[in-house]
């Protein structure tokens, strides 16, 4: 009650000071955790786990749907969407993050399926993009931002699902067991789809970038 | 061999150079949209309901309802105590100070009474009843007539006090003059009684012999029993003029004189003259003595009598 009376005249907002020292605390819960206090009610735990994967998971669905930007924001609105909804149904026999994963990796096959037709990627450009860049002597940053460019050019060139796997291990920080979990196939799989695309980008990206 | 592995799927280099290039976000406005329906879906999926945090959110979302709520409170509070104060205190005043109540005992009775308001409007309608000046609203009907509360409770005050004061010296009259009643009736009882004790009772030693009508007769039922006698010593009942000592189963006894013979006779004085003169009435002489000063001392003997003579027809 004292609290309560020094933060009212100190002017500090009770809702928000309350959210506060208990985002503090749910903090250090793991992803399973937050769901399961989410389920609870606890809108919190939500904001956490949006927070720790909002980001990778937008990257590897742009990178999916070679950056094409609506499509990419639909898909993360169903994923996310789909996370609030069937909380209840996430059991913690597997990590929160394969299941986000597994989730996001079925959408994206979802749009691809209805948008089949504008799926074929258009690699003509790139290679005159690469013969640009290699001609070019520019500075260190100006040469970083084109290494950057080329890799983002070079990931989109691999087969779909070299690419998946390369981005899922790259974006989160999966183990290679996990990443079969998500992609559905086994660990050999997931190590040879690694390998390729790998050995790909080696080849494709310039010296100067690696 | 799985650190070969390990560092043949991790290549440092590639891997900079991909997070370098990773900074797309999420737009604001979709992250916006996420959360919202998330904390919608919150509030469906609360099994508990957090008394703790639902006031404080209460409390902080509207700290003008929170005071308002206050002062609509306190205003009500002060209206209370204003309006209810001149109903409560009116009736036991009045009661207490015509009961001749100290001001102490007054102040708790009165307490009691504000507990009971029904008491309270009982007794403005029994004083109202009571008087002829005009009647005092109750205090359901004060309470309806909330335009002058003030005036007419003091007005009430002086009045029910005025009239209050007026029957209980009324009442005091009534119960002096109720008394007085009393003592009289009590009084007359207590003559007629030690009239009627005179009467039955013996006479004393030297009170002269009362005159008796000869058709004056006593029955045997009432005479033998007489408690007077009976309670007389031997040497009183000798000098009794209404009561005879008489040699029964050879006991002396003292009895209640039966005719008119025995009426008047005083034996001690053995005197054939108070005897003689009687019509149909004979003396009867005894050796028994009883001197005035000294103890009786017929003992066994029979005691003089004076006897009615049966007359043939």
């Amino acid at each position: 009650m004292l609290i309560y009376l020094y933060l009212i005249s100190q002017g500090t907002d009770i809702q928000t000071f309350m959210l506060n020292t208990k985002k503090e605390n749910i903090t250090q819960f793991n992803d399973e955790s937050l769901i399961a206090e989410y389920c609870n009610g606890q809108h919190i735990a939500f904001e956490i786990l949006y927070q720790r994967h909002s980001d990778p998971l937008y990257r590897f669905i742009l990178k999916q749907c070679n950056h094409r930007t609506s499509q990419t924001e639909e898909i993360f609105q169903d994923v996310w969407m789909n996370v609030i909804k069937n909380c209840q149904q996430f059991r913690a026999e597997s990590k929160f993050s394969t299941y986000l994963y597994q989730i996001t990796r079925n959408k994206i096959i979802d749009h691809a399926r209805k948008a089949i037709s504008h799926h074929e990627a258009d690699h003509s450009n790139d290679s005159e993009f690469l013969e640009a860049a290699n001609n070019h002597q520019p500075d260190y940053k100006v040469q970083l931002e084109i290494c950057i460019e080329l890799l983002q050019q070079c990931i989109q060139r691999l087969p779909d699902d070299q690419r998946e796997a390369f981005v899922l291990k790259q974006e989160s920080e999966h183990t290679l067991s996990e990443l079969a979990q998500i992609t559905q196939t086994t660990l050999e799989t997931v190590k040879s789809r690694l390998r390729y695309a790998m050995k790909k980008l080696r080849e494709w990206l310039p010296g100067e970038c690696l | 061999m799985s650190q070969h592995h390990n560092d043949e799927f991790d290549d440092k280099r590639l891997s900079d150079l991909y997070k370098q290039g990773a900074t797309e976000k999420p737009s604001g406005h979709i992250s916006h949209g996420i959360l919202s329906a998330a904390k919608k879906q919150a509030k469906l999926n609360k099994t508990g309901w957090n008394l703790v945090e639902y006031l404080i959110g209460l409390i902080s979302s509207s700290r003008s309802l929170a005071f308002a709520a206050v002062m609509v409170i306190g205003i009500s509070i002060i209206l209370q105590i204003q309006f209810d104060q001149p109903e409560q205190i009116v009736p036991q005043g009045i009661s207490d100070i015509s009961n001749g109540l100290p001001v102490t005992k007054m102040k708790s009775h009165s307490e009691e009474n504000i507990a009971d308001p029904e008491a309270v409007s009982r007794s403005l309608d029994s004083v109202s009843d009571n008087e002829t000046t005009p009647s005092k609203p109750s205090l359901s009907k004060q309470r309806a007539k909330s335009s002058q509360p003030a005036k007419p409770a003091k007005k009430t005050y002086e009045q029910t006090l005025n009239e209050l004061n007026r029957k209980k010296s009324e009442e005091a009259k009534q119960r002096m003059v109720e008394r007085e009643r009393l003592m009289q009736k009590r009084s007359q009882q207590k003559k007629e009684r030690q009239q009627k004790q005179m009467m039955q009772a013996p006479e004393s030693v030297f009170s002269p012999a009362p005159v008796i009508s000869p058709l004056f007769e006593i029955t045997p039922s009432q005479s033998t029993t007489t408690p007077a006698c009976e309670n007389l010593t031997n040497k009183a009942c000798l000098s009794s003029a209404n009561c005879l000592l008489v040699l029964q189963d050879d006991e002396l006894i003292c009895r209640m004189t039966r005719n008119h013979c025995e009426k008047g006779f005083v034996q001690i004085d053995m005197q054939e003259k108070q005897c003689k003169p009687k019509d149909n009435c004979k003396f009867m002489k005894s050796d028994c003595v009883c001197d005035t000063n000294e103890t009786c001392t017929c003992s066994n003997n029979t005691p003089p009598s004076c006897e009615l003579i049966e007359v043939a027809e």
